[in-house]
């Protein structure tokens, strides 16, 4: 039997191996370009997801912030009610009782600490890129709170502030009387970036003023 | 061959599977973290709100307070309202509401792995109170209180706390024998002391001499008791400059005396020949109309003349000079209808609500009667007692309430809200006297049937009614105690939130 194994004839010819070879490699390459669309689409997928994290999480504390933005001082002889101390479409300034005083204040020094919010777009030093900023200090510095922010000019900074009154309808437009502002719906678009093209993903949330609602 | 690229082919395919998979466990787990947060905050402010809710019943001071230095949180005697012996308000679960800390008011297990827990304090506008128990404003409107609501909500793990401070301020609720069309004095069998009565159409067989003592509430209609606030509505004092006509200086009573309005006509019985009015001798109105009286002394101004009327005229600045008004709002549906709403939710909260479906008369029995638990006052009644009778259908003939209650608190006096919807209430086989309110209401527009309330027996009441429809007075009306009114009546106030904050740590 071993005879016959060595001094057998069978077998495949060339061009049968050749044209096995081939369909090999075609659908081997089918098999790598599907592997590596996979690859990419994880990789894009998981920035993506990172990025939608950061900024859930960063529009989660602008929620719960502005949500409590407190009147700056409702107790005194000649209440001062107001929320907001700017409004604008692209920025917004405001204050949350931290210390229980019933009254907003932000002192040079640092204590108390200061109280006084507020939100907006900017380019931090040395980056290409924008930012998502928040100010919670006398001098203004700006931190960081979320990266990669699509901005694409100064009216359309990728952060947006729409303000309504109580029925969640009306908007009052900037200009317009503040003291009506009950609600707050905050729109926010990062970029994801990725080859051939970016994409992006648009969070929104709309906040009812607690101080204003009810 | 053929089995070497299926393994393959599944590597891959398990590749792709798992790699999308994981960024999508990773997105979920981020999003059930937020979910979990939120859901803590939401149980918070379900707590806050069932704070205001127990305001809506009880926003007595004294059942909120630091009682004395054994209270775990005690501060100062300005964060206390004297009485030893005044009993905290008791929550469903726990402690007491004004409690904090960890012995916070009142606990509520939703399920597993999530609860609130909420305590309510009174916030005193002593200047001497300590910090921590404050009014948030240095001087507070008349009546308004105060309370610092603290509410944590907790979520599987996740843990969310709330401070929110309501206030309680008196509503424009009239305080005053009120009926949008006819009073009727029943013969002169019945007596009015210290408040004054008020009438959309006519007062009838007025005996002058069962009129005594000030208006409580109200005044001489334009300057409050308290000699220092204005009356909002009227904008024209009842005269006191000048003795009425025919009226000797030394029998001249204050304009502040309990007065009787109507917008078309007051008449007196008996009729005696005495023309002079003094000593409150009744007599026959002219007939002409509208005609203003004041107390138990007829009053007829010489110069000039002043009349009463529903206010046609708008804001207080054009009333004119020679028109008194009601001192009380009387046109603002939406107002009572909140009110009426209010004491319909805390006479279910505290098993004092019948809804009749079939239009058969009810009967508010003794608390000591054998029937059903729903047709008996309670046995001990508090001014923030409220019974509550509906009836469906706006039924004609208009089924009868009667209020019948003879026993109650050891001092024999029932007290508390009762109101009828779309029904008559009598009071007049009542033995008890009653010291609070009796209210009707038509919810039908059409003045069929015409609502009535009825006092005719000798049921001595201590403070007001107010009907839509006809009231029939016998026994006694009398004005409310300054202390009982003070604490406020539940519905009387509205509860309105003064400011919202979260707290960290």
């Amino acid at each position: 039997m071993r005879k016959k194994l060595l001094t057998g004839e069978g077998g495949f010819t060339l061009p049968e191996m050749m044209v096995t070879l081939m369909v090999m490699i075609v659908v081997l390459f089918s098999l790598y370009n599907i592997f590596d669309m996979s690859l990419r689409v994880f990789s894009f997928g998981n920035d993506k997801v990172e990025a939608v994290e950061n900024a859930r999480l960063g529009l989660e504390k602008m929620e719960r912030e502005i949500r409590a933005a407190y009147p700056y001082d409702k107790g005194a002889a000649t209440p001062d009610t107001h929320l907001f101390d700017t409004w604008t479409p692209t920025a917004i300034k405001f204050g949350n009782d931290l210390d229980g005083n019933r009254k907003i204040e932000c002192p040079a020094s640092g204590t108390p600490p200061c109280e006084t919010i507020a939100y907006d777009i900017y380019q931090p030093v040395g980056s290409t890129t924008y930012a998502l900023a928040r100010v919670n200090s006398n001098a203004g510095t700006r931190q960081p709170v979320v990266e990669y922010v699509d901005y694409v000019s100064a009216s359309d900074t990728g952060l947006s502030f729409s303000y309504f009154e109580k029925d969640g309808i009306t908007e009052v437009l900037p200009g317009g009387d503040e003291t009506k502002i009950a609600m707050v719906r905050v729109g926010f678009r990062i970029r994801v970036e990725n080859e051939p093209q970016d994409g992006t993903q648009i969070l929104t949330t709309d906040v009812s003023l607690r101080n204003r609602s009810r | 061959m053929t089995m070497g690229l299926v393994v393959i082919m599944i590597v891959l395919i398990g590749v792709m599977g798992a790699g999308l998979l994981t960024f999508v466990q990773r997105d979920l787990q981020t999003v059930v973290e937020v979910n979990k947060g939120q859901s803590a905050f939401e149980l918070a402010d379900a707590g806050a709100q069932l704070a205001k809710r127990h305001l809506l019943l009880d926003n007595v001071p004294a059942h909120h307070d630091i009682d004395d230095s054994t209270d775990p949180d005690y501060f100062n005697d300005g964060c206390n309202v004297p009485g030893a012996d005044v009993s905290e308000a008791t929550p469903v679960v726990d402690g007491d509401w004004s409690l904090n800390g960890s012995q916070t008011g009142t606990v509520k297990n939703v399920a597993s792995g999530q609860q609130i827990r909420v305590s309510v304090r009174w916030l005193s506008t002593d200047a001497t109170a300590d910090a921590r128990c404050k009014a948030p404003v240095a001087s507070a409107p008349l009546g308004t209180r105060y309370f610092r609501i603290i509410s944590t909500g907790t979520f599987n793990g996740a843990t969310r706390r709330v401070e929110a401070i309501y206030q309680t301020t008196p509503s424009e609720f009239p305080i005053a024998y009120y009926s949008t069309r006819n009073i009727n004095f029943n013969g002169g069998a019945a007596s009015v002391n210290g408040v004054s009565l008020f009438a959309g159409n006519d007062v009838t067989n007025v005996d002058a001499t069962r009129i005594s003592g000030d208006d409580q509430a109200y005044g001489d209609w334009r300057n409050n008791p308290d000699g220092i606030t204005f009356n909002k509505y009227n904008g024209q004092a009842r005269l006191g400059n000048n003795p009425p006509r025919n009226v000797a200086s030394s029998d001249y009573r204050a304009p502040k005396a309990a007065g009787i309005a109507a917008e078309n006509q007051v008449t007196y019985t008996p009729e005696t020949g005495n023309g002079n009015g003094r000593n409150g001798n009744a007599r026959q109105d002219d007939g002409t109309a509208p005609i203003l009286r004041i107390g138990k002394v007829d009053f007829d101004s010489t110069s000039p003349d002043k009349t009463f009327s529903a206010n046609t005229w708008g804001a207080i600045a054009n009333q004119p000079s020679a028109k008194i008004t009601y001192p009380f709002e009387t046109d603002n549906a939406v107002l009572d209808q909140e009110i009426i709403d209010t004491w319909r939710e805390i006479a279910i909260a505290q098993d004092n609500y019948q809804r009749i479906t079939n239009g058969n008369a009810f009967m508010i029995k003794d608390g000591n009667d054998d029937s059903d638990a729903h047709e008996r006052y309670p046995k001990i009644s508090t001014l923030q007692t409220v019974f509550f009778v509906e009836y469906t259908g706006n039924p004609d003939p208009a089924p009868d309430v009667t209020f019948k209650v003879d026993t109650s608190n050891q001092d024999d006096i029932n007290r508390g809200i009762v109101v009828v919807v779309d029904g008559d209430l009598d009071t007049s086989a009542s033995s008890d006297s009653f010291e609070g309110a009796f209210v009707v209401r038509d919810t039908d527009d059409t003045n069929s049937p015409v609502l009535t309330y009825k006092n005719t027996g000798s049921l001595n009441v201590r403070g007001f009614a107010n009907i839509e429809g006809d009231i029939t007075l016998g026994g006694s009306a009398n004005p409310f105690l300054v202390g009982s009114l003070a604490n406020g009546l539940p519905g009387l106030y509205s509860v309105s939130l003064w400011s919202w904050r979260e707290l960290y740590g």
